[in-house]
Formats: C-alpha cells, structure tokens, sequence
C-alpha cells in the first residue's frame, strides 16, 4: 500500500508520541552533553599568558594550600577506581624472548641493586603501575600516558608495610592519580606526595628511569630482562589507544592536553618533552626544566637549583638524560662534552667523566656525582605542577 | 501504554518472514562486531605483526579469570578474560559480559530494522519514522573505553573528550531505551498498519 494521504489513518498513540519519546530522551542527553561542553569552554577560555590560572580560583602559595588545591581539582579520568589495572605480579623474560618489541619500541629501563629491567611503553599503556620487586625490596614502576612521565617510587606506610599502588581513575593535572593499598591515600605521579591527612605532604622515594627505546636498551644491557606481556590480564598489547611514539602521533602530539590543567604555561608547546629535576622530593622545593631536545643538542647543561650547582648530562647511546649534584669536595664542577661520545670533561681539573656521571680519568677518577632525581615529562604537566620552576628551554 | 500483546505479535510477525529474519540476524551480528570495535573488544591493527609474538590461530585464558568477568572497566564495559589471535593482525578481547551487551543491543537493532522494513512494506511514508529509530543504536556504540581517552575524543577534541567522560555512564542505557522505545512503537505500528492494510 502506498503511503500517500489517502492511505491508512495515521495512528495515534494515547500519552507521550513516539517522536515525541525520542525528541525528550534525545534532547535531555544533548542538553547534558552541551551543558558539559559549554562547561568545559568557559573553564578553558580567557587569554593566553604564561604562566595562568586554570580551572582553579587563585593560584595557592603555601604548600599545604597547593596540597589542597590539588585536591580541588581532581578529575574523573574515565575507568573507575582500578579500572586500569596495576600489575601486581610481574614476569619478565630475558632480551632473547623479548619477540613482541620491535628496537624502535619505547622502553622505560633501569639498573636497580645489580639487575637491569625494561618496562615496555605498550605494556604500560594499559597498565599504568607494576608493583615491582627487587633483591633490596618493593619498587613500584609507574607511568602516566597523558603526561608522558615515568618515575619508580617506594615507600613505608605508617604499619611498617611497603607501599603498593593502584590507580585511583582520577586526574590532577592531566597526571596519573596513584592511591594505595595500605592506607587509600591519594599521590599524583608527577608529584610523588599524598594529598590527603593523616600523611598530607608525605613523599615518596623517587627512583628515576630511562626512558629510551628497546634497541639502544638492549644494546647498553644485554643482560637485561624485559616485562613480558602476560600480565595477567588480557588487552591488545601493541595497540596504543592514545597515538603512537612510533613515529609521534595522535595525543603525544597534539597541542593540548585533554584534561583541566590548573595553570597553564604556553612558553612552550603543551607537549614538548623536558627532562624535570628535583633536588628535593617535597613541594617548594627548586624544580628545573630543561628542554630534552636542547640538552640532546649540548651534551651538557650546567645549572643552578637554589644554591646547589647542578648539571645535566644527555647519555648518547639511550638518548636520556641524567641530572647530577656538580660538586665534589663543596667545590663546584663544571662540564663540556668530551672527545668522545657520552663522555664529558670537567673544566677545572681536566677530569673525564661518563654518562652515568662517574670520573674515569684525571684526578676525579673514581668520584661518583651524587644522582637528581630526573625524568621526562611533558612541558605543560611540569608547569602546572611547579609553576615556580626554572626553566631552560 | 503499548500492548504486551501487540508488540509480541508485532515482532512475531516481522520474524515470521524469512527474508526479514536473516535480515535481522545479519544486522544484529553486523552492531556486535561494530560495538566490539568500539569498544576496543575486537582490535585490527595492520602495524602491528602479532606472529612475531604469538602462534596464529592461538587463544590464551588469563589467569583467575572467574574473579575478573564481573569486574567493571569502565561503565558498561567489563574485564575481558580470553585473548584469542584468530589471524595476524586481529586480536579478539573476550568478555562474555561485554558480548552479551552487544548482543542486546544488536539484537534489539536488528529487530527495529527487521520491522522498520515491515512497516515500509505496509506503508511507505512511515519509512523514515520507521528507521528514526535507529538512531538509538549510536550511544551504545560510545560506550566503553578502557582507558582516560577514547579514541572519538582524540579526533574531536578535548571539550567533547570532557562531556563525554561525564556521560559514558549514560549511553548504555541511553541506547537500551531508545531501542526498546522504538521497538514497542513499530511493533504497534506493524500490528495497526497490517490490520488496516
């Protein structure tokens, strides 16, 4: 039959129409959807200085007001609490074994108590946090996606039990929000300090790592094991759902973050990668940044953190960067790059050193420089969490 | 309120005809393997050579996975416990909660088709009333992502990434209810138009 006007009567349900069903359900999800979006905009919008407030009201100057500042702007990431599941029981295979990495593959190493690790980026992605275990105890490696930071922490809750940690599904600025297991705290990675009473202000040991790629890695240590992918869990390991780093893409390139940042510093693009150093854990604390490209081009960046003399030193063969405490003897040292590749001379006494920082030959030989706490970050994570920071870029 | 009764008879007898089942058979398996797709269940990736790695065809069970079925991921979406390698370069994530999911939804689209091709039969002009419906297939397709950004927000941007996150939790039910909606309403229809056809 043809549906013209001389065709069946139209029926005409009693109550709510069926467009008029799907209109309201339609209509109160747009609302909602647009009410967020507009939402978003007007939190977001304002001109561009550097540095500026974000989302939060005023910028805190002490540090408990910027603890609780932190905690006024916690965002829901998406899963919930342990939505992105730590790995609790890690299992690693021997470089030989190691068939699902390709060299160009980011891997994030380190060189703990005599054992040389990698912790794949395309394991991590989906994972976030290996409570990890080494021969002198617990080590929690840990990597935040939307920050582009890794750092290994460890820690004693106030029962006398290491710390291990979850991923609580929320944000501060972008970064990963850990809690823990033993007391339900709140630290964000980048920070390395609990948000919350009765441990306000607590940090964590922070462990650095190199944050390379899986053929340099295995190169440097071919004795090194690598975190396999049998997890415990079942995800599409090699499927980044964020972009790639092979070559760069999709969010690790964009020119924003996703998430609310509480200031925001456009210095330099929201994603360029610096090295960050602490020379102390705790908020307020000196923090330097220094350019990760601009450190690659020198071979050594000389600085200054409050009254301390440091430096940093780009490792050729990982392409990484280490900062060090320069001094020795409370005298202050100063590098150039040396004849050969990772290597360095120290001005005063002529003295060779390393990548890894440790006098080779001259009259320093022997001297290990005492290591910074250091790891690579995205400039616009590192400049909402240290606004205060000193900046070489 | 809409008829138990007409609305079974009406699915009934869009189901009836062969042509229009296979139809919404086809159509409910074509929604799963695009819900599985978006939520990140069903994994093509051309870059990546999984034989490297694993044997071809090849499934591995997680361990524990009788306390990791139930457990929610995100919103609607839940712990896949099997990875199966049916083909280099496709990887199947198996969460049987997730499949039953996407096969109600599927299930309730292919019905709305199968009667929306039952109403244009009867009547054309109520065709496109008849497919509006459908519509409320597209939540559901949004919603579970397993991690901070899915992959809709990369492309559309950081405000929409927000808003998104704020509703994930509605879309399931969101999709669900539109579904049904509209199957209730064209099974009514069906019965009407056929009975003054």
């Amino acid at each position: 039959m043809d549906g013209s006007s001389d065709g069946p009567a139209p029926d005409r349900p009693r109550g709510l129409s069926r467009r008029g069903f799907l209109r309201a359900l339609g209509g109160a999800w747009l609302l909602g959807a647009v009410a967020l979006t507009v939402r978003g905009l007007l939190f977001d919008a304002g001109p561009r200085g550097s540095p500026r407030p974000g989302r939060a009201a005023g910028v805190a100057s002490g540090v408990d007001e910027r603890l609780d500042e932190f905690v006024r702007n916690i965002v829901d990431g998406g899963p919930p609490k342990d939505g992105i599941p730590a790995i609790d029981r890690p299992r690693f295979v021997p470089a030989s074994e190691g068939f699902f990495l390709d060299d160009r593959d980011v891997v994030f190493g380190i060189v703990h108590a005599g054992e040389a690790r990698a912790y794949p980026q395309l394991v991590l992605v989906w994972h976030e946090i290996v409570n990890d275990r080494f021969p002198d105890g617990p080590l929690s490696v840990t990597y935040c996606p939307l920050t582009g930071s890794v750092v290994g922490f460890r820690g004693t809750a106030p029962d006398g039990r290491p710390y291990t940690f979850g991923t609580s599904g929320d944000l501060v600025n972008s970064n990963l929000l850990m809690y823990d297991r033993q007391t339900d705290n709140r630290w964000p990675q980048i920070l390395g300090q609990a948000l919350l009473e009765p441990m306000k202000g607590e940090a964590l040991e922070e462990v650095p790592l190199d944050w390379t790629t899986w053929g340099r890695w295995r190169a440097a240590h071919p004795d090194t094991v690598v975190l396999s992918t049998d997890t415990g869990y079942a995800r599409a390991y090699g499927q980044d759902p964020y972009g790639s780093y092979t070559p760069p893409s999709g969010y690790y390139v964009s020119d924003h973050p996703f998430f609310p940042v509480i200031r925001e510093d456009d210095r330099f693009p929201a994603k360029e990668v610096f090295v960050g150093v602490k020379l102390e854990s705790r908020l307020g604390d000196p923090r330097l940044a220094v350019r990760k490209s601009l450190l690659r081009e020198r071979g050594a960046v000389q600085a200054r953190m409050g009254e301390e003399p440091v430096v940093l030193l780009h490792d050729p063969a990982l392409d990484v960067g280490r900062a060090y405490l320069a001094r020795a003897d409370d005298r202050e040292l100063r590098f150039r790059p040396g004849d050969g590749p990772g290597e360095f001379r120290e001005a005063r006494t002529g003295s060779v050193f390393d990548a890894l920082g440790r006098g080779v030959r001259g009259p320093l030989a022997g001297l290990a420089l005492e290591r910074l706490v250091s790891f690579d970050v995205m400039w616009f994570a590192w400049a909402a969490f240290y606004p205060e920071t000193e900046v070489i870029g | 309120m809409i008829g138990g009764d007409a609305r079974r008879s009406g699915v009934a007898e869009a189901l009836r005809v062969p042509r229009l089942r296979r139809i919404a058979v086809g159509v409910a398996a074509a929604y799963l393997v695009v819900y599985l797709l978006a939520i990140g269940n069903l994994v093509v990736s051309p870059a990546t050579d999984l034989a490297r790695s694993v044997p071809i065809p090849s499934a591995r069970l997680v361990p524990d996975w009788t306390s990791k079925v139930f457990k929610q991921i995100a919103p609607f979406s839940y712990e896949p416990v099997a990875t199966i390698y049916p083909a280099n370069h496709v990887t199947i994530l198996l969460s049987p909660v997730n499949i039953a999911m996407g096969l109600a939804l599927g299930g309730l689209v292919g019905i709305n088709v199968a009667l929306a091709l039952r109403i244009s039969a009867i009547a054309r002009a109520c065709r496109t009333r008849a497919f509006g419906g459908l519509l409320g297939a597209v939540p559901g397709l949004l919603t579970g992502f397993a991690c901070c950004v899915p992959t809709v927000a990369l492309v559309l941007g950081a405000q929409f990434a927000v808003a998104l996150i704020a509703l994930r939790s509605s879309f399931f039910p969101v999709a669900l209810a539109a579904l049904l909606g509209s199957l209730a309403w064209n099974a009514r229809r069906t019965r009407r138009l056929a009975a003054t056809a």
